[in-house]
Protein backbone atom coordinates (compact mmCIF):
# COMPACT_ATOMS: atom_id res chain seq x y z
CA UNK A 1 0.00 0.00 0.00
CA UNK A 2 2.73 2.14 0.75
CA UNK A 3 4.68 1.36 -2.84
CA UNK A 4 1.42 3.23 -4.51
CA UNK A 5 1.77 7.16 -3.40
CA UNK A 6 5.53 7.02 -3.97
CA UNK A 7 4.82 5.44 -7.36
CA UNK A 8 2.30 7.72 -8.00
CA UNK A 9 4.73 10.88 -6.31
CA UNK A 10 7.37 9.71 -9.59
CA UNK A 11 4.62 9.39 -12.11
CA UNK A 12 3.92 12.75 -11.46
CA UNK A 13 7.13 14.22 -11.49
CA UNK A 14 8.03 12.86 -14.51
CA UNK A 15 4.98 13.94 -16.02
CA UNK A 16 6.32 17.50 -14.92
CA UNK A 17 10.12 17.50 -16.22
CA UNK A 18 8.53 15.93 -19.72
CA UNK A 19 5.90 19.02 -19.48
CA UNK A 20 8.80 21.19 -18.67
CA UNK A 21 11.03 19.87 -21.21
CA UNK A 22 8.27 20.69 -24.23
CA UNK A 23 8.02 24.12 -22.69
CA UNK A 24 12.06 24.85 -22.70
CA UNK A 25 11.86 23.64 -26.27
CA UNK A 26 9.25 25.29 -27.38
CA UNK A 27 10.42 28.72 -25.81
CA UNK A 28 12.24 30.18 -28.71
CA UNK A 29 9.35 30.19 -30.57
CA UNK A 30 7.48 33.14 -29.81
CA UNK A 31 7.20 34.66 -26.01
CA UNK A 32 10.56 34.68 -23.55
CA UNK A 33 8.81 32.41 -20.66
CA UNK A 34 12.18 31.59 -18.87
CA UNK A 35 12.29 35.65 -18.63
CA UNK A 36 8.67 36.08 -17.95
CA UNK A 37 8.73 33.19 -15.05
CA UNK A 38 11.87 34.82 -13.74
CA UNK A 39 10.29 38.21 -13.63
CA UNK A 40 7.07 37.29 -11.74
CA UNK A 41 9.75 35.19 -9.46
CA UNK A 42 11.12 38.38 -9.25
CA UNK A 43 7.84 40.00 -8.84
CA UNK A 44 6.62 38.11 -5.91
CA UNK A 45 9.75 38.29 -3.79
CA UNK A 46 9.64 42.01 -3.70
CA UNK A 47 5.99 41.82 -2.71
CA UNK A 48 6.59 39.61 0.13
CA UNK A 49 9.38 42.12 1.06
CA UNK A 50 7.64 44.97 1.33
CA UNK A 51 4.34 43.27 2.48
CA UNK A 52 5.97 41.32 5.86
CA UNK A 53 7.69 44.88 6.51
CA UNK A 54 6.62 45.71 9.67
CA UNK A 55 5.94 49.94 11.24
CA UNK A 56 4.74 51.05 7.67
CA UNK A 57 1.84 53.31 8.06
CA UNK A 58 -1.38 52.40 5.31
CA UNK A 59 -0.43 55.93 3.15
CA UNK A 60 3.21 54.23 3.47
CA UNK A 61 2.21 51.00 2.42
CA UNK A 62 -0.05 52.27 -0.38
CA UNK A 63 2.34 54.65 -1.97
CA UNK A 64 5.07 51.43 -1.82
CA UNK A 65 2.34 49.81 -3.69
CA UNK A 66 1.75 51.89 -6.47
CA UNK A 67 5.24 52.10 -7.37
CA UNK A 68 5.31 48.48 -7.78
CA UNK A 69 2.22 48.28 -9.61
CA UNK A 70 3.35 51.02 -12.12
CA UNK A 71 6.45 48.65 -12.41
CA UNK A 72 5.29 45.19 -12.91
CA UNK A 73 1.93 46.34 -14.28
CA UNK A 74 0.75 47.42 -17.49
CA UNK A 75 -2.00 49.58 -15.82
CA UNK A 76 -2.95 51.49 -19.13
CA UNK A 77 -3.34 47.87 -21.00
CA UNK A 78 -5.40 46.30 -17.97
CA UNK A 79 -7.44 49.43 -17.75
CA UNK A 80 -8.38 50.07 -21.32
CA UNK A 81 -9.22 45.98 -21.63
CA UNK A 82 -11.46 46.29 -18.59
CA UNK A 83 -13.44 48.64 -20.31
CA UNK A 84 -13.57 47.29 -23.15
CA UNK A 85 -15.88 48.24 -26.65
CA UNK A 86 -16.82 51.29 -24.12
CA UNK A 87 -13.23 52.65 -24.43
CA UNK A 88 -14.23 53.81 -28.11
CA UNK A 89 -16.99 55.92 -27.03
CA UNK A 90 -15.07 57.78 -24.31
CA UNK A 91 -13.41 61.01 -24.94
CA UNK A 92 -9.75 60.92 -24.55
CA UNK A 93 -10.67 63.34 -21.58
CA UNK A 94 -12.85 60.86 -20.17
CA UNK A 95 -9.90 57.88 -21.14
CA UNK A 96 -7.68 59.80 -19.20
CA UNK A 97 -9.89 60.32 -16.31
CA UNK A 98 -10.79 56.50 -16.28
CA UNK A 99 -7.30 55.48 -16.44
CA UNK A 100 -6.14 57.56 -13.05
CA UNK A 101 -9.49 56.53 -11.38
CA UNK A 102 -8.80 53.22 -12.10
CA UNK A 103 -5.16 52.32 -10.98
CA UNK A 104 -6.77 54.46 -7.65
CA UNK A 105 -9.36 51.95 -7.04
CA UNK A 106 -6.96 48.60 -7.57
CA UNK A 107 -4.43 50.46 -5.16
CA UNK A 108 -7.42 51.15 -2.70
CA UNK A 109 -8.98 47.60 -2.86
CA UNK A 110 -5.77 46.03 -2.57
CA UNK A 111 -4.47 48.37 0.43
CA UNK A 112 -7.03 47.50 2.41
CA UNK A 113 -6.00 43.56 2.34
CA UNK A 114 -2.44 44.03 3.01
CA UNK A 115 -2.78 43.28 6.98
CA UNK A 116 -4.27 40.20 6.08
CA UNK A 117 -0.50 38.51 5.00
CA UNK A 118 0.13 36.25 7.22
CA UNK A 119 3.57 34.87 6.22
CA UNK A 120 2.11 33.03 2.58
CA UNK A 121 5.11 31.34 0.68
CA UNK A 122 4.90 32.02 -3.05
CA UNK A 123 5.99 29.53 -5.80
CA UNK A 124 6.43 29.81 -9.34
CA UNK A 125 5.87 26.38 -11.57
CA UNK A 126 5.75 27.08 -14.86
CA UNK A 127 5.36 29.36 -17.86
CA UNK A 128 3.90 28.32 -21.02
CA UNK A 129 3.04 30.25 -24.45
CA UNK A 130 -0.55 32.03 -24.43
CA UNK A 131 -2.44 34.11 -26.48
CA UNK A 132 -0.59 35.97 -29.76
CA UNK A 133 3.07 36.76 -27.79
CA UNK A 134 1.97 36.51 -24.25
CA UNK A 135 3.34 34.23 -21.63
CA UNK A 136 1.55 32.27 -18.75
CA UNK A 137 3.36 31.81 -15.37
CA UNK A 138 1.45 29.82 -12.94
CA UNK A 139 2.66 30.05 -9.27
CA UNK A 140 1.11 29.13 -5.89
CA UNK A 141 -0.12 30.81 -2.78
CA UNK A 142 1.09 28.58 -0.21
CA UNK A 143 -0.48 29.48 3.18
CA UNK A 144 1.03 27.88 6.23
CA UNK A 145 -1.87 25.51 6.52
CA UNK A 146 -4.78 24.47 4.20
CA UNK A 147 -4.44 24.47 -0.03
CA UNK A 148 -2.41 26.44 -2.02
CA UNK A 149 -4.09 29.00 -4.17
CA UNK A 150 -3.42 28.70 -7.64
CA UNK A 151 -2.46 31.88 -9.29
CA UNK A 152 -1.40 32.76 -13.37
CA UNK A 153 0.24 35.86 -14.41
CA UNK A 154 -0.10 36.78 -17.94
CA UNK A 155 3.11 38.51 -18.94
CA UNK A 156 3.51 40.58 -22.12
CA UNK A 157 6.73 41.80 -23.38
CA UNK A 158 6.98 45.42 -24.17
CA UNK A 159 10.09 47.29 -25.95
CA UNK A 160 11.72 44.80 -23.63
CA UNK A 161 11.29 44.93 -20.35
CA UNK A 162 8.10 42.25 -18.96
CA UNK A 163 4.66 44.06 -17.74
CA UNK A 164 1.75 41.89 -16.11
CA UNK A 165 -1.46 42.19 -18.00
CA UNK A 166 -4.11 39.81 -16.32
CA UNK A 167 -3.93 37.99 -13.26
CA UNK A 168 -5.94 35.05 -13.02
CA UNK A 169 -6.99 33.21 -9.59
CA UNK A 170 -8.08 29.70 -9.63
CA UNK A 171 -9.21 30.29 -13.29
CA UNK A 172 -10.84 33.32 -12.76
CA UNK A 173 -9.30 36.26 -14.80
CA UNK A 174 -9.74 39.51 -12.59
CA UNK A 175 -9.64 41.82 -16.05
CA UNK A 176 -12.37 39.94 -17.46
CA UNK A 177 -14.11 40.03 -14.59
CA UNK A 178 -13.66 43.46 -13.89
CA UNK A 179 -15.45 43.97 -17.13
CA UNK A 180 -18.04 42.06 -17.18
CA UNK A 181 -18.85 44.28 -13.56
CA UNK A 182 -18.01 47.50 -15.57
CA UNK A 183 -19.77 46.63 -18.88
CA UNK A 184 -23.19 45.95 -16.84
CA UNK A 185 -22.76 49.31 -14.73
CA UNK A 186 -22.51 51.07 -18.25
CA UNK A 187 -25.51 49.07 -19.83
CA UNK A 188 -27.61 49.26 -17.37
CA UNK A 189 -26.78 53.26 -16.94
CA UNK A 190 -28.54 53.45 -20.52
CA UNK A 191 -24.69 53.23 -21.98
CA UNK A 192 -23.98 56.10 -20.28
CA UNK A 193 -19.06 56.35 -19.38
CA UNK A 194 -20.11 59.18 -17.41
CA UNK A 195 -22.35 56.07 -14.73
CA UNK A 196 -18.95 54.39 -14.14
CA UNK A 197 -16.85 57.42 -13.93
CA UNK A 198 -19.11 58.59 -11.27
CA UNK A 199 -19.25 54.91 -9.20
CA UNK A 200 -14.98 55.28 -9.29
CA UNK A 201 -15.24 58.90 -7.95
CA UNK B 1 -36.55 3.77 1.38
CA UNK B 2 -39.89 6.28 1.40
CA UNK B 3 -37.35 8.46 2.95
CA UNK B 4 -35.16 8.68 -0.48
CA UNK B 5 -38.51 9.15 -2.68
CA UNK B 6 -39.87 11.64 -0.68
CA UNK B 7 -36.63 13.30 -0.50
CA UNK B 8 -36.15 12.99 -4.24
CA UNK B 9 -39.85 14.15 -4.67
CA UNK B 10 -39.14 17.34 -3.06
CA UNK B 11 -36.26 17.85 -4.99
CA UNK B 12 -39.10 17.81 -8.06
CA UNK B 13 -40.91 19.90 -6.38
CA UNK B 14 -38.62 22.30 -5.51
CA UNK B 15 -37.26 22.25 -9.51
CA UNK B 16 -40.51 22.56 -10.83
CA UNK B 17 -41.26 25.91 -8.56
CA UNK B 18 -38.02 27.43 -9.76
CA UNK B 19 -38.30 26.49 -13.39
CA UNK B 20 -42.28 27.79 -13.57
CA UNK B 21 -40.84 30.82 -11.72
CA UNK B 22 -38.66 31.41 -14.09
CA UNK B 23 -40.53 31.46 -17.16
CA UNK B 24 -43.18 33.99 -15.87
CA UNK B 25 -40.29 36.33 -14.82
CA UNK B 26 -38.77 36.00 -18.11
CA UNK B 27 -42.11 36.36 -20.01
CA UNK B 28 -41.55 40.17 -19.34
CA UNK B 29 -38.28 40.86 -19.93
CA UNK B 30 -36.63 43.43 -22.75
CA UNK B 31 -33.20 42.22 -23.29
CA UNK B 32 -31.48 38.77 -22.86
CA UNK B 33 -27.99 39.01 -21.92
CA UNK B 34 -25.41 36.72 -23.80
CA UNK B 35 -21.58 36.98 -23.45
CA UNK B 36 -20.55 34.88 -26.34
CA UNK B 37 -16.99 34.44 -25.26
CA UNK B 38 -17.87 33.41 -22.05
CA UNK B 39 -20.65 31.17 -23.13
CA UNK B 40 -23.50 33.01 -20.74
CA UNK B 41 -27.03 33.07 -21.59
CA UNK B 42 -29.28 34.79 -18.84
CA UNK B 43 -32.90 34.78 -20.04
CA UNK B 44 -34.31 34.96 -16.54
CA UNK B 45 -32.03 37.59 -15.06
CA UNK B 46 -34.55 39.76 -13.84
CA UNK B 47 -35.25 36.85 -11.59
CA UNK B 48 -31.94 35.71 -11.53
CA UNK B 49 -31.07 39.29 -9.62
CA UNK B 50 -34.15 38.77 -7.18
CA UNK B 51 -32.35 35.23 -6.33
CA UNK B 52 -29.11 37.17 -5.74
CA UNK B 53 -30.85 39.65 -3.80
CA UNK B 54 -32.94 37.05 -1.50
CA UNK B 55 -29.54 35.41 -1.20
CA UNK B 56 -27.63 38.00 0.35
CA UNK B 57 -30.54 39.46 2.53
CA UNK B 58 -30.37 35.72 4.04
CA UNK B 59 -26.34 35.17 4.22
CA UNK B 60 -26.36 38.57 6.01
CA UNK B 61 -28.87 37.70 8.72
CA UNK B 62 -28.36 34.14 8.71
CA UNK B 63 -25.42 32.46 7.53
CA UNK B 64 -22.78 35.14 7.40
CA UNK B 65 -23.04 35.32 11.07
CA UNK B 66 -22.56 31.98 11.60
CA UNK B 67 -19.66 31.45 9.38
CA UNK B 68 -18.14 33.95 11.15
CA UNK B 69 -18.31 32.85 14.61
CA UNK B 70 -17.29 29.79 13.13
CA UNK B 71 -14.29 31.22 12.69
CA UNK B 72 -13.56 32.76 15.83
CA UNK B 73 -14.57 30.01 17.98
CA UNK B 74 -12.44 27.40 16.25
CA UNK B 75 -8.72 26.78 15.67
CA UNK B 76 -7.73 27.20 12.28
CA UNK B 77 -6.68 23.34 12.30
CA UNK B 78 -9.76 21.97 13.30
CA UNK B 79 -11.22 24.07 10.61
CA UNK B 80 -9.15 22.57 7.93
CA UNK B 81 -9.65 18.63 9.41
CA UNK B 82 -13.37 19.16 9.44
CA UNK B 83 -12.74 20.46 5.32
CA UNK B 84 -10.42 17.18 4.38
CA UNK B 85 -12.81 15.05 6.12
CA UNK B 86 -15.70 16.02 4.28
CA UNK B 87 -13.96 16.70 0.88
CA UNK B 88 -12.71 12.71 1.37
CA UNK B 89 -16.56 12.02 1.76
CA UNK B 90 -16.80 13.31 -1.62
CA UNK B 91 -14.46 11.22 -2.91
CA UNK B 92 -16.86 8.30 -4.83
CA UNK B 93 -18.70 11.24 -6.56
CA UNK B 94 -14.64 12.63 -7.81
CA UNK B 95 -13.95 9.05 -9.08
CA UNK B 96 -17.36 8.20 -10.60
CA UNK B 97 -16.86 11.50 -13.05
CA UNK B 98 -13.40 11.05 -14.08
CA UNK B 99 -14.24 7.91 -15.06
CA UNK B 100 -17.25 8.86 -16.80
CA UNK B 101 -14.80 11.08 -18.28
CA UNK B 102 -12.76 8.91 -19.32
CA UNK B 103 -9.52 10.64 -17.63
CA UNK B 104 -8.05 7.47 -16.43
CA UNK B 105 -4.99 9.55 -14.84
CA UNK B 106 -8.08 11.36 -12.78
CA UNK B 107 -9.57 8.50 -11.63
CA UNK B 108 -6.50 7.01 -10.68
CA UNK B 109 -5.82 9.86 -8.70
CA UNK B 110 -8.51 10.29 -7.02
CA UNK B 111 -9.01 6.41 -6.36
CA UNK B 112 -5.33 6.98 -4.60
CA UNK B 113 -6.37 10.35 -2.63
CA UNK B 114 -9.29 8.29 -0.87
CA UNK B 115 -7.04 5.25 -0.28
CA UNK B 116 -4.24 7.06 0.74
CA UNK B 117 -6.24 10.16 2.95
CA UNK B 118 -8.80 7.32 4.43
CA UNK B 119 -6.20 5.04 5.75
CA UNK B 120 -2.88 6.98 6.35
CA UNK B 121 -4.59 10.11 7.06
CA UNK B 122 -7.02 8.97 9.82
CA UNK B 123 -10.33 8.38 7.98
CA UNK B 124 -10.02 11.59 5.63
CA UNK B 125 -8.76 14.40 8.20
CA UNK B 126 -5.09 14.85 6.99
CA UNK B 127 -4.86 15.54 3.22
CA UNK B 128 -1.72 13.77 3.28
CA UNK B 129 -1.98 13.15 -0.38
CA UNK B 130 -2.08 16.64 -1.73
CA UNK B 131 1.03 17.28 0.58
CA UNK B 132 2.62 14.44 -1.28
CA UNK B 133 2.19 15.80 -4.82
CA UNK B 134 -1.29 14.32 -5.55
CA UNK B 135 -3.95 17.57 -5.25
CA UNK B 136 -7.67 17.15 -5.61
CA UNK B 137 -9.60 18.00 -9.14
CA UNK B 138 -12.78 18.72 -8.13
CA UNK B 139 -15.43 16.90 -10.48
CA UNK B 140 -19.19 16.81 -10.96
CA UNK B 141 -21.85 15.65 -13.12
CA UNK B 142 -22.00 19.08 -14.56
CA UNK B 143 -18.61 19.16 -15.44
CA UNK B 144 -18.61 15.50 -16.71
CA UNK B 145 -21.94 16.58 -19.19
CA UNK B 146 -19.75 19.35 -20.34
CA UNK B 147 -16.74 16.95 -21.17
CA UNK B 148 -19.78 15.11 -23.15
CA UNK B 149 -20.25 18.38 -25.72
CA UNK B 150 -23.37 19.66 -23.51
CA UNK B 151 -23.84 23.75 -23.29
CA UNK B 152 -23.99 25.40 -20.16
CA UNK B 153 -27.96 26.24 -20.77
CA UNK B 154 -29.25 29.45 -19.26
CA UNK B 155 -27.69 30.77 -16.32
CA UNK B 156 -29.69 30.37 -12.98
CA UNK B 157 -28.81 31.89 -9.58
CA UNK B 158 -30.29 29.18 -7.24
CA UNK B 159 -32.44 29.81 -4.10
CA UNK B 160 -29.81 29.45 -1.22
CA UNK B 161 -27.52 27.81 -3.69
CA UNK B 162 -25.70 30.47 -5.28
CA UNK B 163 -24.33 30.61 -9.39
CA UNK B 164 -25.54 27.74 -11.16
CA UNK B 165 -26.75 26.98 -15.27
CA UNK B 166 -29.01 24.59 -16.39
CA UNK B 167 -26.25 22.08 -17.11
CA UNK B 168 -24.41 21.89 -13.69
CA UNK B 169 -28.09 22.30 -12.25
CA UNK B 170 -28.59 18.65 -13.42
CA UNK B 171 -25.36 17.71 -12.96
CA UNK B 172 -25.89 18.36 -8.88
CA UNK B 173 -29.31 16.10 -8.94
CA UNK B 174 -27.19 13.45 -10.44
CA UNK B 175 -24.63 13.54 -8.40
CA UNK B 176 -26.88 13.74 -5.09
CA UNK B 177 -28.98 10.57 -6.14
CA UNK B 178 -25.67 8.62 -7.12
CA UNK B 179 -24.12 9.83 -3.82
CA UNK B 180 -23.11 6.17 -2.50
CA UNK B 181 -22.41 7.43 1.37
CA UNK B 182 -25.40 9.40 0.87
CA UNK B 183 -27.76 6.43 -0.54
CA UNK B 184 -26.54 4.12 2.47
CA UNK B 185 -27.56 6.69 4.85
CA UNK B 186 -30.76 6.69 4.02
CA UNK B 187 -31.20 2.67 3.51
CA UNK B 188 -29.63 2.04 6.79
CA UNK B 189 -32.91 4.81 8.58
CA UNK B 190 -29.51 7.32 9.53
CA UNK B 191 -31.13 10.02 6.68
CA UNK B 192 -30.05 12.79 9.96
CA UNK B 193 -26.41 12.13 9.37
CA UNK B 194 -26.62 13.12 5.59
CA UNK B 195 -28.61 16.41 6.63
CA UNK B 196 -25.90 16.93 9.15
CA UNK B 197 -22.96 16.23 6.70
CA UNK B 198 -24.74 18.57 4.23
CA UNK B 199 -24.94 21.30 6.82
CA UNK B 200 -21.83 21.28 7.91
CA UNK B 201 -20.64 21.41 4.44
CA UNK B 202 -22.69 24.41 3.58
CA UNK B 203 -20.86 26.26 6.71
CA UNK B 204 -17.47 25.05 6.03
CA UNK B 205 -17.52 26.71 2.74
CA UNK B 206 -18.93 29.29 3.44
CA UNK B 207 -16.37 30.52 6.00
CA UNK B 208 -13.76 29.50 3.42
CA UNK B 209 -15.12 31.89 1.16
CA UNK B 210 -15.80 34.60 3.64
CA UNK B 211 -12.75 37.19 2.25
CA UNK B 212 -13.94 36.30 -1.41
CA UNK B 213 -17.30 36.93 -0.58
CA UNK B 214 -16.56 39.98 1.27
CA UNK B 215 -14.56 41.50 -2.08
CA UNK B 216 -17.44 40.20 -4.42
CA UNK B 217 -19.84 42.50 -2.81
CA UNK B 218 -17.18 45.46 -1.78
CA UNK B 219 -15.18 45.52 -4.63
CA UNK B 220 -17.42 45.32 -7.53
CA UNK B 221 -20.23 47.99 -8.73
CA UNK B 222 -22.52 45.39 -9.75
CA UNK B 223 -21.86 42.12 -7.81
CA UNK B 224 -24.23 40.42 -10.39
CA UNK B 225 -22.53 40.69 -13.17
CA UNK B 226 -19.38 39.80 -11.35
CA UNK B 227 -20.41 36.81 -9.70
CA UNK B 228 -21.94 35.56 -13.16
CA UNK B 229 -18.70 36.14 -15.17
CA UNK B 230 -16.85 34.58 -12.65
CA UNK B 231 -18.62 31.76 -12.12
CA UNK B 232 -18.59 30.75 -15.93
CA UNK B 233 -14.69 31.54 -16.15
CA UNK B 234 -14.31 28.92 -13.24
CA UNK B 235 -16.27 26.28 -14.39
CA UNK B 236 -14.75 26.55 -17.56
CA UNK B 237 -11.15 26.03 -15.70
CA UNK B 238 -12.21 23.23 -13.69
CA UNK B 239 -13.82 21.72 -16.99
CA UNK B 240 -10.68 21.74 -18.45
CA UNK B 241 -9.04 20.50 -15.25
CA UNK B 242 -7.37 23.94 -15.02
CA UNK B 243 -5.02 23.08 -17.81
CA UNK B 244 -6.33 26.76 -18.32
CA UNK B 245 -9.98 28.13 -18.28
CA UNK B 246 -10.87 30.64 -20.39
CA UNK B 247 -8.06 32.45 -22.50
CA UNK B 248 -9.00 36.18 -22.73
CA UNK B 249 -8.64 37.92 -26.22
CA UNK B 250 -5.77 41.02 -24.90
CA UNK B 251 -5.18 43.14 -27.75
CA UNK B 252 -2.35 45.33 -28.45
CA UNK B 253 -2.60 48.79 -27.75
CA UNK B 254 -0.44 50.45 -29.68
CA UNK B 255 -1.12 54.36 -28.70
CA UNK B 256 0.39 54.01 -25.61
Amino acid sequence: MLYQPSFIKVAFFTLCLLLGSFSLAHQSAAADNAGAQKFVSDMGDQAIGFLSQRGLSQSQKEEQFRVLLQNKFDMATIGRFALGRNWRSASPAQQQEYLNLFENMIVKVYASRFNEYQGEGFEVITAKDTGKRDSLVSSYIVPNSGSKVKVDWRVREKNGSFKIIDVIIEGVSMSLTQRSDFASVIQRGGGNINVLLAHLR
Amino acid sequence: MTKISSFKKMMMFLMFINVSVMLSACTNSEEVFRDKELGIYDPFEKYNRQSLRANNALDKAVLEPIAKGYRKVTPKAARIITRNFLTNLNSPIDIGNQILQGDAKGAANASARMVINTLAGFGGILDLAEQGGIPREPEDFGQTLAVWGVGNGPYIMLPLMGPSNLRDVSGMVVDRMADPLSNYLFNINEGHLQYTRTGVTILSKREELIEVIDDLRQNSFDSYAAIRSAYHQQRKALINDQEGGFEAEIPEYDDF
